[in-house]
Parts: structure tokens; C-alpha cells; sequence
């Protein structure tokens, strides 16, 4: 660019200035997928991921060969860290619907600067959440009987059960998530093409080539894209209602009490973006330190999370408040004995790490200091996404242990392969987020630039 | 008899259906041993198409020879290598193989049964009359069998002695024990001894055997018997004659009956009888340290009895039913049913008998120390009321511990109350001159010690291992020269034995038997012995040298007998009738008792450290530990522990306080200077210090399953049990070890102490039990009443007919037309068959017949003692088991649960594959190859009766050694793979079964009806229900207005097990009813259901 055009023209002095700006961007995001070494500590954290991931291989193949019996899992605990896991991960994929879709539709425009991360972390989470329904089942491999398919057996699915309706409700959610993470991401991807190319990597060009899918910039291109983002994202929203809600159906349609309420929907939505939000600031938090992306990811746009963190951590405390009302409201003896027993049974120990996570933690978030301290930030975070597994926890394990029948009551406690699976799932959602960071555009460029000042320079009136 | 003979057609078999009597000849006739070249050339069949067929024209042989062309295209390939001849060749030497491996069939040639046996029909099952003995006890049985191989064992419906009705509408019923039941599992125990051994442990062959026995005639008179009871008529002609030969017979049963003789022999001026209960005449029942449902010989009967005049309609009129007082120290099944149950320690039966004595009989009072006390004068004195108004309507019975002082009481107690001819009566018991048990083993131990026994036969029995500690049974046998243990295993006896020979299982051999009341029952085999062995009386009749089979032994006792009945008519029906022993009218004799012990007086404060009684109590998995290899009966929880695989000391919640004695923890127990390690099993209502110490665990040559050298299971309580404190024994102490040790069981695998302001040191407190919200539902899931309530108030319903939740129960009912339900899903409406089941509260002992009945039928797997602790039980019923009331004198109800067949069935409904789903008869089903294994159902269900297969349970039967147990499974019934949920079915292949009978009996004439048409009431009758003694559990169908289920179900005592949550369950339950004496109570349990 000629600088002496440029210091002329006040329009152009700014124009340039704007330019130098987006180029800074490019570069800034570039430079992670670019550098020729990856950092220390991602190789570290890659390690880690990686043994945590190969330790969770080893415990679904002993699982598969063996049977559920390896895990805690007993013929009155059926269901425990294998859902509890599925819900959790489900709900930590929600902020990044959230922040992609219903932020977008309500032009929050902070969201550019997290949306493509928490969409990736969408999709790992629900890759992770996905793994348990599946696995949990006592013969995995007839699993496909749960897809509706023409077959020679004449059977068909039960669908008046609410795991049918997970099934649609989840693969939906995932294929919406893929197809918006991807498709937000083909510009971008374009633009490391154009990089690679430019500095002569073919075999990298020729990769993001392929997956840009020939984008070549153009108006009407970006017209169509833009549609298209639109769509998706009035597409992705409700669903960011619907799939918890479906979820929480496992639980609420059951006759269980504590499990059998009908504020479940709702309430795990609230849950699961509470989670999700925790979960992109775990994650976030030490990217942005460590790829040096805090003047994009602003403290701004921390602490905006940080205040759905505490309007949806209160709703979840109101839900918990509400549960225990209508329990005593109800005059139902086993649905009031079953949430005495989650506050003081043997499980006291889950009812009271969730309450605190989720209810008491949160109200750090009252005072902007702490809003502005990315390393408390982080802490809290870490407790709530604790809170909540151990909300999750708390609903299925405490309900089914002492459900009507006293006879039958029962404990449950994890086996090595229950740890070693959910430490496996969190090795492979992390493999593939720093996998991501390293290869993949981690911000949307071009998003990012469309809501930089600069971008509106001309608009100043 | 050929082998093949034994093998398919044992004697007057019964058809699954009918029991006509098949007076077919003997098949052995019709088979042709010749070779096939040479027979005649008559068509098998015997009919014949034509003149040429007749004439046997070659192309006319091939149904004979089975070609599939005429013999001269084969010819065409002469080859020896062709690929025809290949196959030939192959299929011959696998075939042969396999014959070269089956041990059974080397004696003889098999042939294929050219005619199918008149009686047999493949798929169908026969049924044949046998029996089984326990501890000298005969019981009849019905076994079932399937092809040739035995597959279940129940009770048998005909047998005089506790068979017949007793829910009215039933005359064919019979109950069996779970031992009964179980035994059948070491039939094809691959642990059982198969070969004989000498020289403590080297193989040896029954030619040896042979040998040996026939160098002992020379001198029988210096060989002594040691056998186990037996009340078999040949085994006591078979000893008459070899006691006349100058053999020494002993006889020993660690768990014996001998203080009962000894007492009418006081009472009665030695006379040895037996006195035998009439419970269904009794308004007044008491039994002093014995359990009647569980460990009396006649429990069978006596549980049948009870409950005949338990029930409100049942022998005692319209209204009334009996009332139990149960005196004793160890809480058993017959405290859990009792009206008025005093814990008391055992060495107090006897100024407790004397007390009654003293009120009723005027006999010698008990110091004043005993009677003082509170609660003891409160129950003596409502007690002595009753039993003066009830005279001829009362007993009173005491058990095996009590000392024969305490019997010849109880027999001047029941005098005064003019029980016998009423409600008791006495018969001679057979033997009555034998050396009681105790003390002929004391003898015979005495005699080995001393070196004066040569040549020791002991037949059955383990003495190493149970008799009393003192006598060092093991260390004398090593002074016999020549010591021979006939044995179904090689246990601890047969290792120090010198020989070792292997005994046939009871299914396998002849032999009879005669129940409690005398009835002879005859025991026929169903199958050759898998592994070789003798029975008992084949040994003795080898060592006579006379060697018969036991066929003609147990024919020529029978003949000897002199009855009536025909050989065929009592194989058949398995017992000859009318050979129970008469009743005789002795007459009393005064007698003095011993003086009482300082801790016998009084103070059942007394809990301290060596003032304590150790209580020596039968174990409910392994009887005496002779069970001690049967996992069907380790995992079949007790009565009232409910624990598993593990024997214990039971010791009272309030003593174990005192002692610091904890739940799960190891204590020491010692006696003299005998000690013994065991957990400890706080259990409330236990005597205050009292430690019930269950015997039969910690077997060292039990087999895989029961204990070997390296691996026992449970703890051997034997060490402590000396001739002295042989029953029970005083002055022990307990202390704890600090070890802790969780025992498997089913129904507190949660800890215990970790509820809402529980107080640690006391378990099953009552702040505990308010603490689990436990009070508030029992009275919803139990419901239970008294009999004054039922019989004052007329309107009194076990569910209420108003209110919330009965308006949903009867929703859609058909007697309340236009109230529709209140379901999401539309209602099924039910054309044919609507299955159902009522189980009676107030008649389930908790005895377990129906849990072992139910693993046998439905190939129900076991899962082993550390997944119980994990919670993984498999059992398709259970009994669920509640206290109510104080630590110090709870009630107990036992209620069975199996699948509810809920008609709104929750788990249906959340099954995303369809693999549960309901049939049109009101069964929820289960379609194991559909099912994903997502557990859901199980969730949802909200009796948790679902059981999901969280491994393969069936693993180790494909291991070579254990193929043999594949044998017992029942074909009906599909074995279940890993990763699929099972649960109750009502025994729905029974259903099918008896469904295809009426069709084809239909079809070929019989009454007319279709497929989904009435059956006679009672035509399916489910495991659980077959084998329960106090029919408590009645099956059919509910379209069928007057059967059985139906008026159950409409009973005023009906109730559905949590009818809130609208399932609509096909079971009901009905109330338990008790009938507490209004004069006591203060001590009679809380009444509770709705009134």
C-alpha cells in the first residue's frame, strides 16, 4: 500500500489504518495455525489429553469385551456416571449454540470473538456426550436398533420412549453444529489457503483449499454465505431449547420420583448453558493467555459471559429451590423423602458440592473485580462445570438408589472404568480442541473484522 | 435292564399332563440288538404298503438303513476314498469319540430307541415320584424330566404326608424346602467325587472297592458303622441284618432331634416317641425355641397346617385364625410370623417351660428371679389365660436345642392342655433304642481314640468336620486302620479316610425313605449315575456280600413290609399309602428336673462378656454345611438376615452396643478355651445376650463353589461346638477383632450409619428408621391389620375405596363403567386370558421355596458373593423383609416381590426398542434378542424387579469341566446372554405349555374351547406357586371369575403395591392379618392399614 496516497486522504489514512487493522487480525489468528512449532505447552497439554484419551480407549475396550459390569452400575443404580457423563457434556455443547445462534440473532456482536471456539466445543462435547449412550448399552453393537430403518426383522423403534426422541434430538443437534461450525469457518479457511499458498506450503494449501470449498471472496458470495449464517443460526436456536429440553425427558417422563417433574425442561436448559459458558471460559481463558488473543477476546466479552454465568447459575438455584418447594408442596411422601435424602442421605456429599458450584459460587460474579480477574474467572469456572456434573450426578444416582422400595435401596460408587471413561472423554474433547487451535482457524476472522470499529469507519456521521 | 433302559425309562413314569397311570410293558423287548444286515425284513413300523414291502425287497430296506438311494447307487462308489465313504468315515469316528468320552454308556452297548417309549414324547417332559432325605427325614418329591435328564425337583401333590389344598380350590398342592429343591444342582455338580480313592487320595476302581469289602466280611464283628440318620426301611433291614453279623452301628446328625425323644422318654417312663402337631386344629399355637416353617423335620407340614388355620376362612371357621406365640432366642422365620414373639435366651426355655408347668400342670415354679421380670410376667401370664381357655385347641412345641428336661415339660404342659388327641398326638418313633446322636459319636470317638476300632464305614455324613470339637474326630480316625467314606464328594472325612467311595446322588439310585409321620416313600432314580457311586444301601448290601442292585434291595424290603399296595402302584406314586405310623395314647410319669443355672434364674440383663450363650443355629444355605457346594442356595439370601454366601454371629443390635460389637466386623467368640472369627450380623430382636453362631460355612474340601483347602466360604463355627455346649453354650465371650468384613447382603448393601441423625452405635434404631422416611411408607407398601379389625369392621378394605388413588387404580374397571383412565396411552381392552397372581402376606413364612423354585425353572443365574455386594443379584422373586417397632422387639413382614405385570406397565413404555412389550394375555414380556441393554426399563420400574445381565453369568459353563451343569438347564427357557435385561415372567413357558395341551386336547376330542378359552382353574400353575408350602402365592386367570385369583383379587384384603403410580399390577397382595391377644397389647405390633 502506498503511505503517501494514504496520509493525503483522510479516507484513505482511515481506510489504511482499517486495513492494517484487519491484516493485524488475520495475522494474529494466523500466526497459531502458521507458527512452525507448536508452543511448549500445547505439546504439554496435547500429552496429557492424548494419555487421558488412550487410558478411556483401554477402558471401552474392556468394557466392550466385558460387559457394563465393569462399571459401578447395579440393578438399582443402572444409570450413573454413564448419563450423568451424557447430560454433562450435552450441556457444556450448548453455549457454543448458544453464543453462534441466539447471540448472532440478537446481534450481539461480542460473540465474534468466542463463537468459533464454542461451536468446536459444541460439536467435541457432543462427540464425548455422544460416546455414552452409545457405550452404555448393554449389547453396543445392536445399538443401530434404535434407527428407524426398513428391516427384515419387521421391527421398528418404540417411540413413545423418550431415548428415541434423544436419539433424533442429539444427532440433529450435531449435524446442525457440524454444518454451522463448518460453514462459518469456509471463509476463514480460505484465508489460510491464500496464506499457505502464498508462502508456497502446497500440501497445506491444497488441504485448506479443498476444505474452503472454492471460496473465492465475492460479493455475491459473501451474499449467499450471509443467507445461509442466517438460516443456520434460525435453525440452530431453537435447538439450543430443544435438545436439553429432550433430554431432560429421559428423567422427567420417568415415574421416578425425583427424576418425575415437570421443571426439568427448562431448568436443564438453564444447566446447560450454565455449563456451557463455564466450560468455553475453562477453555478460553488460558488460550487467550497463551496465543496472546486478549486484545480479541476482550475482558469485555469475559465478563459478558460472566453475567449469563450468574443470571443462569440463579435460575438453576431458583429450579433447585423450586424442586424442594413442590416436593413438600406435593404432600407426596417418596417424592419429599427424595429430596431429603439428596440433601442429607449418603449422598449429602454430590447435593452439597452442586448447591455450592452452582448456587453459591456464581454470586462472585456480582462484583466486577472478579468479572475482570481472568484467573478467578477461571477457578469459578472450574467449580461450576464441578457444580454441574455434580447436579447431574445428584438427579440420577441419589434418585435411583432409593427410589419406592426400601428393600432394594442401594449405594453406588465408581470403578476404574467409570473414572477411566469420563477421563478418556475429557482426553479426547481436549485432543481435539487443541488439535483445532492448532490447525483450524480458532477465530472468525472475518466475523471479527465485520464487527470492528473499522469496519463501520465510513458509517461515522 | 439294559443301560438304555435305566436311562430313558425309569419305572411308571407320569406324563407331564393327566397323571394316568401308563401301565406300558418293559421297551427293553422291542429293541433288536441285533446287528442291521441280519434282521428280519419287516418294516419297523409294522405297517407295510404293500405285498413287496412285506416280501422285504431291497429298494423297501431304506427307512431300515437309512439310505437315501437304494443301496445299489452307493455301490456305484466302491471307492474307499470317495468323498461319500470320507464323510461316512467321519461322522463314525466322531461319533465314536463322543461314545468313548461317556463314561455312563461303557457298560453296555446304545442302541437307538427304534419305538419311541409309550410315555415320551420328545420336548415333553415326564414327571416321576422320588424322594429325598435330609438329616433321616424323608420328604416325597415330583421330579422333572426333560429327555432323560432330570431338571427339577418339587413337591409331590399325592404324598399324604404335607400335600392337599389349601386355598380352597386346590386339592393338589405341595410345597418343597429349598434343600429339597437345590439338591437336584449336585446332581450334576462336576465337583462331586467320581472315581473311588485309597490311601487317602489315590485313584482306586470300584474292583478295589469290591476287593477290599469282600476282606472285611471275614470279620464284620470288628467293623464299626458310622452312618448318618436314615429312616429308610431297607438300610434298616440291610443294618438289622449286619448288626446281627456282629457289625457296631453308630449313627450321628450334627443337627439331630434326639432331645425331643429323650424328653418323652422322661416324660413318658422311656418311651421314645414323637410328638406330631395338628396345627390346623390349633387356635393356640407355641413354639419354644423352634422354628415350625424352616428346621422342624415336619415344617413342611406344619407350614401347610398353619396356614390352613391362619387363614380367616380356612379349618378353624369363618373368622377365626390361630394365634402364634413364639418364644425364642435366634429370630426365625416362625418369630417373624408370630402374634406374640418373646425373645428369650435359649438356656431360658427351661424355667420358661417351667413356668407354663407351674401355672397349667402344677408343677415346680421357676425362682421368682425369671418371673420378675417385666416383660416375661407379662407374657407368661396372657399366655397361661389363653392356653387355660383354649384347652384342646392349643399346643405347644418345642425345638432341637432345648434339653430334653424342657420337651418332657412341654409334653406335661400339652397334657394339661388336653392337646393330644386334639391338637397333638404321639406315635412310637421307629429307632427308639438307639444311642442318641451325641452320644454315639462320643462313644465311637472315644473307642477310635483309644485304638480299639479296626475298620471304620462311614456312610454319608462329614464327622472331621462337624462333630463336636472336643472329640477330635480327625485325629482319631487317623488310629483306624481301615477307614471307608462313602461320600458324594471327597470332603473333609473322605481325605482322611482311607478309602473313598463315591456315592450315587438320590436321583440316581433307588431307595426309600419315610417322612416325619412314618409314610414309606419311594425313592426311584431318573438317570444312571453320571459319575459311577453307590447308594448307601448298595454298600451295605455289598459289605453283607450279597450284592444286589438297589432295585431289588428296596423291592425285597417292600416285600418284607408286607403291604398292600403293589411294587408298581408305590414306584408310581412314590410313597404306599396309609403306612403312616399310628397314634398311641402314652401315659405320663413324674419326674424330677435339674437344678437351674445362676444365669438360667434370671437377669436376662446379663450381656456381659462370659456370661454370654452361644446359640449354635442351622444354616439356611448349607443345612449342617452338607449344601456347602450348592451356589443356588449360598446366594439365596437368608430369611431374616438376608445376607449371602457367608455364615455369621448373629448378635442382638442392643447387645452388640454393650459389647462394642459392630455390623460387619470381625469378632472372636470364645467358648471355654475354643474361639472362633466370624463376622458379626447386628440383628434386631435377638435375645439379649444371646449369640446365634450359624454352623456350616468355612468348608475345606467342600468343592469349587462350597470351600477348599485354600478358599472357604463362610467361617467354620464347629471348632467351638463341643459335646458340651452341643445345642447351646453359656459363658462365652465376644469381642471385637477390629477387622472389618462386609457380608453380601442383598437388602442394606447402603452403609447403614450414614442416615439423618442416626446414632452409630445402635443400627435399626428407631431415630434411624424415622430418619429413612421408612415409617411413613411401610404402612403404603405393607398393609396389614388385625383380625378383631377385619372382623368388627365390616367396610375395613387393605385399599381404600375412596380416594385419589384408588379412583385411578379403578379407573377402566369394568365394574365402574364410564370412568375413564387417566393414562396418557389408551387402555388395552383384554378379550381372552388376563393372568394374575395374589400373594398372601399373612401365610408367606419367608421360607425361600420360591425364590430356589424360580432359579430352577427360569435358568436363573448366579452371580457370586462380591457381585451381591455390588448389587447384581439376579433372582426373578425376592422377599423383601421389613422391621417394624423397637431394637429390642421388632416385627418382621416379609413381602415376595417378582415383576408386577403391571397392565400400565412403566418400563414398556420407555423401551426405545421395543424389546418389552405387553402381550394380549396382560403379560409384560421380554424379548431378550431384542434387547439393546439400555437399563431404562429398570429405572422406570418402580418395584425393581428388573435384573439386567451386567456380565455374562454364564461364562464358566462352557469350560469343558462344567458342561455337565449345562445339562440341568431347563429347555424351555431361554439361558440369557450378557448385556440384556431379565425379570419374572410369570413362568410364561408354563403358560404356553399348558396352552398347547388344552389346544391339542381340543383338537382331539376334549372339552371344547379355543386357544384363548377358560382352562380349568389351577391348569398353570407357576414355580413360585407350585413350590410354595403355604400356597401364598395363587396363580390363573382373572377372566375366569371363579377362579382362585379372581376371588383373591377381590378380596377386601387385596392390595396393589403402589397404586399411585397407576401401573395397574397383576399382582396383588393381601393384607397381612394379625391376631394379636387383646390382653398383651402393649407388646403386639402396631396395627396398621386403613382403617
Amino acid at each position: 500500500m502506498s503511505s503517501a496516497d494514504a496520509t493525503m486522504d483522510p479516507h484513505h489514512v482511515e481506510a489504511g489504518k482499517a486495513r492494517e487493522a484487519f491484516r493485524a487480525v488475520t495475522r494474529d489468528v494466523a500466526w497459531v495455525a502458521e507458527a512452525p512449532r507448536p508452543h511448549k505447552a500445547w505439546l504439554a497439554a496435547l500429552a496429557v489429553s492424548l494419555i487421558l484419551f488412550a487410558g478411556g480407549v483401554y477402558s471401552i475396550y474392556v468394557l466392550v469385551t466385558t460387559g457394563i459390569g465393569v462399571w459401578g452400575n447395579s440393578n438399582t443404580v443402572c444409570w450413573a456416571w454413564d448419563i450423568t457423563n451424557f447430560v454433562w457434556w450435552i450441556g457444556i455443547g450448548h453455549a457454543g449454540t448458544l453464543i453462534s445462534a441466539v447471540l448472532y440473532l440478537t446481534r450481539q456482536t461480542w460473540r465474534v470473538s468466542i463463537n468459533r471456539s464454542a461451536e468446536a466445543m459444541t460439536i467435541f462435547a457432543v462427540m464425548c456426550a455422544g460416546l455414552f449412550p452409545l457405550l452404555h448399552t448393554g449389547r453396543p453393537w445392536f445399538a443401530w436398533w434404535m434407527i428407524p430403518h426398513p428391516n427384515d426383522m419387521q421391527m421398528w423403534p418404540q417411540f413413545r420412549s423418550p431415548l428415541m426422541w434423544d436419539v433424533f434430538a442429539v444427532s440433529t443437534y450435531m449435524t446442525t453444529s457440524i454444518l454451522f461450525w463448518y460453514m462459518g469457518m469456509v471463509p476463514d479457511l480460505a484465508t489460510f489457503r491464500d496464506r499457505c499458498a502464498a508462502k508456497g506450503d502446497a500440501i497445506r494449501a491444497i488441504i485448506y483449499g479443498s476444505l474452503s470449498l472454492g471460496w473465492r471472496g465475492s460479493a455475491r458470495q459473501w451474499h449467499r454465505y450471509e443467507r445461509a449464517y442466517l438460516i443456520l443460526a434460525g435453525l440452530a436456536t431453537p435447538l439450543v431449547f430443544s435438545v436439553h429440553s429432550v433430554v431432560s425427558f429421559d428423567f422427567a417422563t420417568a415415574q421416578l420420583p425425583g427424576w418425575h417433574t415437570t421443571i426439568f425442561p427448562p431448568y436443564f436448559v438453564a444447566g446447560a448453558i450454565f455449563s456451557g459458558f463455564a466450560m468455553v471460559f475453562t477453555l478460553l481463558i488460558p488460550a487467550r493467555h497463551l496465543f496472546n488473543l486478549k486484545h480479541i477476546i476482550k475482558d469485555e466479552h469475559v465478563e459478558a459471559a460472566c453475567k449469563i454465568m450468574l443470571a443462569t447459575g440463579m435460575m438453576v438455584g431458583l429450579a433447585y429451590a423450586s424442586e424442594f418447594f413442590i416436593a413438600w408442596y406435593s404432600g407426596n411422601l417418596f417424592e419429599r423423602f427424595t429430596f431429603i435424602n439428596r440433601a442429607f442421605g449418603p449422598f449429602w456429599w454430590a447435593y452439597f458440592l452442586m448447591v455450592s458450584c452452582n448456587v453459591l459460587v456464581p454470586q462472585a460474579f456480582w462484583f466486577k473485580k472478579v468479572r475482570r480477574t481472568p484467573i478467578v474467572i477461571f477457578v469459578l469456572c472450574i467449580l461450576i462445570n464441578v457444580g454441574m456434573w455434580c447436579e447431574r450426578f445428584v438427579i440420577i444416582a441419589t434418585s435411583l438408589a432409593r427410589a419406592f422400595l426400601p428393600a432394594q435401596w442401594s449405594y453406588y460408587s465408581p470403578t476404574r472404568y467409570d473414572i477411566g471413561l469420563f477421563a478418556g472423554t475429557i482426553g479426547l474433547f481436549f485432543t481435539l480442541f487443541l488439535l483445532f487451535f492448532r490447525f483450524a482457524p480458532v477465530i472468525a476472522i472475518s466475523e471479527v473484522k465485520g464487527a470492528m470499529p473499522e469496519a463501520h469507519a465510513g458509517k461515522k456521521h | 435292564m439294559s443301560q438304555e433302559e435305566e436311562l430313558h425309562a425309569p419305572d411308571h413314569g407320569r406324563e407331564d399332563h393327566g397323571h394316568e397311570d401308563h401301565d406300558h410293558e418293559d421297551h427293553a423287548e422291542h429293541h433288536d440288538d441285533a446287528p442291521l444286515a441280519d434282521l428280519p425284513p419287516t418294516p419297523v413300523h409294522g405297517y407295510w404298503k404293500s405285498l413287496r414291502e412285506l416280501e422285504g425287497a431291497a429298494e423297501f430296506q431304506v427307512g431300515r438303513t437309512g439310505h437315501e438311494f437304494p443301496p445299489e447307487a452307493d455301490q456305484a462308489s466302491k471307492d474307499p476314498l470317495s468323498r461319500r465313504n470320507f464323510f461316512q468315515l467321519m461322522g463314525a469316528s466322531m461319533a465314536l469319540a463322543g461314545v468313548g468320552a461317556c463314561r455312563r454308556y461303557e457298560k453296555e452297548e446304545i442302541v437307538p430307541l427304534a419305538r419311541r417309549p409309550e410315555d415320551q414324547t420328545p420336548g415333553i417332559t415326564q414327571q416321576y415320584a422320588t424322594a429325598f432325605e435330609l438329616g433321616g427325614v424323608g420328604h416325597g418329591l415330583l421330579a422333572t424330566a426333560f429327555e432323560g435328564r432330570p431338571i427339577k425337583l418339587d413337591g409331590n401333590p399325592e404324598h399324604p404326608f404335607a400335600s392337599g389344598g389349601i386355598v380352597p380350590g386346590t386339592a393338589r398342592h405341595a410345597g418343597a424346602s429349598t434343600f429339597a429343591q437345590a439338591s437336584i444342582l449336585h446332581l450334576y455338580d462336576p465337583d462331586r467325587s467320581q472315581s473311588p480313592t485309597s490311601n487317602h487320595g489315590t485313584g482306586s476302581s470300584m474292583e478295589a472297592v469290591r476287593a477290599a469289602f469282600s476282606d472285611l466280611r471275614a470279620e464284620l464283628a470288628k467293623v464299626h458303622v458310622l452312618s448318618e440318620a436314615t429312616s429308610s426301611p431297607t438300610a434298616r433291614a440291610l443294618r438289622t441284618e449286619l448288626i446281627g453279623k456282629g457289625v457296631t452301628w453308630h449313627e450321628y446328625e450334627p443337627l439331630s432331634w434326639d432331645n425331643e425323644r429323650a424328653g418323652t422318654r422322661i416324660a413318658f417312663g422311656d418311651r421314645s416317641l414323637r410328638p406330631l402337631a395338628k396345627l390346623d386344629r390349633a387356635e393356640t399355637i407355641v413354639t419354644l425355641d423352634c422354628d415350625i416353617f424352616i428346621d422342624h423335620p415336619a415344617a413342611l407340614l406344619y407350614s401347610r397346617d398353619f396356614a390352613r388355620s391362619r387363614r380367616q376362612s380356612g379349618s378353624l371357621g369363618i373368622g377365626k385364625m390361630n394365634r402364634l406365640w413364639t418364644i425364642e432366642s435366634v429370630f426365625t422365620s416362625t418369630g417373624a410370623m408370630a402374634d406374640h414373639r418373646l425373645a428369650l435366651r435359649a438356656e431360658q426355655g427351661l424355667p420358661f417351660a417351667m413356668a407354663l408347668d407351674a401355672a397349667l400342670a402344677g408343677g415346680v415354679s421357676p425362682p421368682a428371679e425369671f418371673l420378675k421380670e417385666s416383660k416375661v410376667e407379662k407374657y407368661l401370664k396372657v399366655l397361661v389365660d389363653e392356653l387355660k381357655q383354649n384347652k384342646g385347641k392349643a399346643v405347644v412345641i418345642a425345638g432341637r436345642r432345648q434339653p430334653a428336661e424342657v420337651h418332657a415339660l412341654v409334653a406335661r404342659i400339652n397334657d394339661s392342655i388336653g392337646a393330644p388327641g386334639n391338637t397333638l398326638e404321639y406315635v412310637e418313633d421307629p429307632d427308639g433304642d438307639r444311642p442318641a446322636h451325641l452320644r454315639s459319636i462320643t462313644d465311637l470317638a472315644k473307642q477310635m481314640a483309644a485304638g480299639q476300632v479296626g475298620t471304620l464305614i462311614m456312610i454319608g455324613g462329614n464327622p472331621v468336620y462337624d462333630a463336636p470339637a472336643d472329640l477330635a474326630f480327625g485325629a482319631a480316625l487317623k488310629n483306624v486302620k481301615t477307614s471307608i467314606h462313602l461320600h458324594e464328594y471327597r470332603n473333609e472325612t473322605s481325605q482322611l479316610a482311607t478309602w473313598h467311595v463315591p456315592r450315587a446322588h438320590f436321583l440316581e439310585a433307588w431307595g426309600d425313605v419315610r417322612t416325619w409321620d412314618g409314610t414309606i416313600t419311594v425313592a426311584q432314580p431318573l438317570i444312571a449315575p453320571l459319575y459311577g457311586g453307590l447308594s448307601a444301601i448298595e454298600l451295605c448290601s455289598l459289605l453283607l456280600g450279597d450284592e444286589q442292585n438297589g432295585q431289588e434291595l428296596v423291592q425285597t424290603a417292600h416285600k418284607a413290609l408286607g403291604h398292600d399296595a403293589p411294587w408298581k402302584q408305590a414306584v408310581h406314586d412314590g410313597f404306599v399309602a396309609n403306612t403312616r405310623w399310628s397314634a398311641v395314647q402314652p401315659s405320663l410319669v413324674s419326674f424330677q428336673l435339674p437344678a437351674l443355672s445362676a444365669s438360667q434364674q434370671g437377669g436376662s440383663l446379663r450381656a456381659a462378656n462370659g456370661e454370654l450363650e452361644v446359640v449354635f443355629h442351622p444354616s439356611s444355605f448349607t443345612y449342617d454345611g452338607r449344601f456347602a457346594n450348592n451356589a443356588w442356595l449360598w446366594e439365596t439370601p437368608d430369611f431374616m438376615t438376608k445376607v449371602t454366601w457367608d455364615n455369621y454371629a448373629l448378635v442382638g443390635a442392643n447387645t452388640a452396643a454393650a459389647l462394642g460389637l459392630e455390623n460387619d466386623t470381625i469378632i472372636k467368640v470364645k467358648i471355654g478355651d475354643r474361639e472362633v472369627e466370624l463376622p458379626c450380623y447386628t440383628i434386631p430382636g435377638q435375645a439379649k445376650g444371646s449369640i446365634g453362631l450359624v454352623l456350616g460355612g468355612g468348608r475345606t474340601a467342600a468343592g469349587r463353589v462350597g470351600g477348599t483347602a485354600t478358599r472357604s466360604v463362610g467361617w467354620d463355627t464347629y471348632k467351638v461346638r463341643t459335646t458340651t455346649g452341643w445345642d447351646f453354650a453359656t459363658k462365652a465371650t465376644a469381642t471385637p477383632t477390629g477387622k472389618s468384613y462386609t457380608l453380601a447382603n442383598i437388602q442394606e448393601h447402603w452403609d447403614i450409619r450414614t442416615g439423618i441423625g442416626s446414632r452409630p452405635e445402635i443400627v435399626h434404631d428407631e431415630v434411624h428408621v424415622n430418619a429413612e422416611g421408612l415409617d411413613e411408607r411401610l404402612p403404603e407398601l405393607i398393609r396389614e391389620t388385625t383380625n378383631k379389625t377385619l372382623n368388627d369392621n365390616r367396610s375395613w378394605r387393605a385399599e381404600e375405596a375412596e380416594g385419589f388413588f384408588n379412583d385411578l387404580a379403578n379407573a377402566g374397571n369394568k365394574d365402574r363403567p364410564g370412568e375413564g383412565g387417566y393414562s396418557l396411552f389408551k387402555e388395552k381392552d383384554y378379550q381372552g386370558h388376563r393372568w394374575a397372581m395374589a400373594i398372601d402376606l399373612s401365610t408367606c413364612t419367608g421360607c425361600n421355596a420360591c425364590m430356589v423354585a424360580c432359579q430352577a425353572e427360569n435358568n436363573v443365574p448366579v452371580v457370586g458373593r462380591k457381585e451381591v455386594i455390588n448389587n447384581r443379584e439376579m433372582s426373578w422373586i425376592r422377599i423383601d423383609r421389613y422391621f417394624k417397632g423397637s431394637v429390642e422387639d421388632p416385627t418382621v413382614v416379609h413381602q415376595p416381590v417378582g415383576c408386577q405385570h403391571c397392565e400400565q406397565a412403566p418400563c414398556e413404555q420407555v423401551c426405545p426398542v421395543g424389546a418389552t412389550t405387553h402381550s394380549d394375555e396382560g403379560l409384560n414380556d421380554m424379548a431378550y434378542n431384542r434387547c439393546i441393554g439400555t437399563r431404562y426399563c429398570a429405572n422406570n420400574c418402580p418395584y425393581k424387579v428388573r435384573r439386567f445381565n451386567f456380565l455374562d453369568w454364564n461364562k464358566e459353563w462352557r469350560e469343558a469341566r462344567n458342561k455337565v451343569r449345562r445339562l440341568l438347564f431347563n429347555p424351555d427357557v431361554t439361558v440369557r446372554m450378557r448385556g440384556v435385561m431379565e425379570k419374572c415372567t410369570f413362568c410364561v413357558q408354563r403358560i404356553q405349555n399348558a396352552k398347547i395341551r388344552t389346544k391339542a386336547a381340543v383338537r382331539s376330542g376334549g372339552e371344547p374351547g379355543t386357544i384363548n378359552g377358560p382352562m380349568p382353574d389351577g391348569t398353570v400353575e407357576t414355580a413360585c406357586q407350585q413350590a410354595c408350602p403355604t400356597e401364598a402365592i395363587v396363580f390363573g386367570d382373572l377372566s375366569d371369575k371363579d377362579s382362585r385369583v379372581a376371588r383373591l383379587h377381590d378380596d377386601r384384603r387385596s392390595y396393589a403395591l403402589l397404586p399411585e403410580t397407576y401401573t395397574k399390577p397383576r399382582n396383588r397382595f393381601l393384607a397381612r392379618i394379625r391376631n394379636p391377644n387383646p390382653n398383651l397389647v402393649a407388646l403386639a405390633p402396631q396395627q396398621g392399614g386403613h382403617e
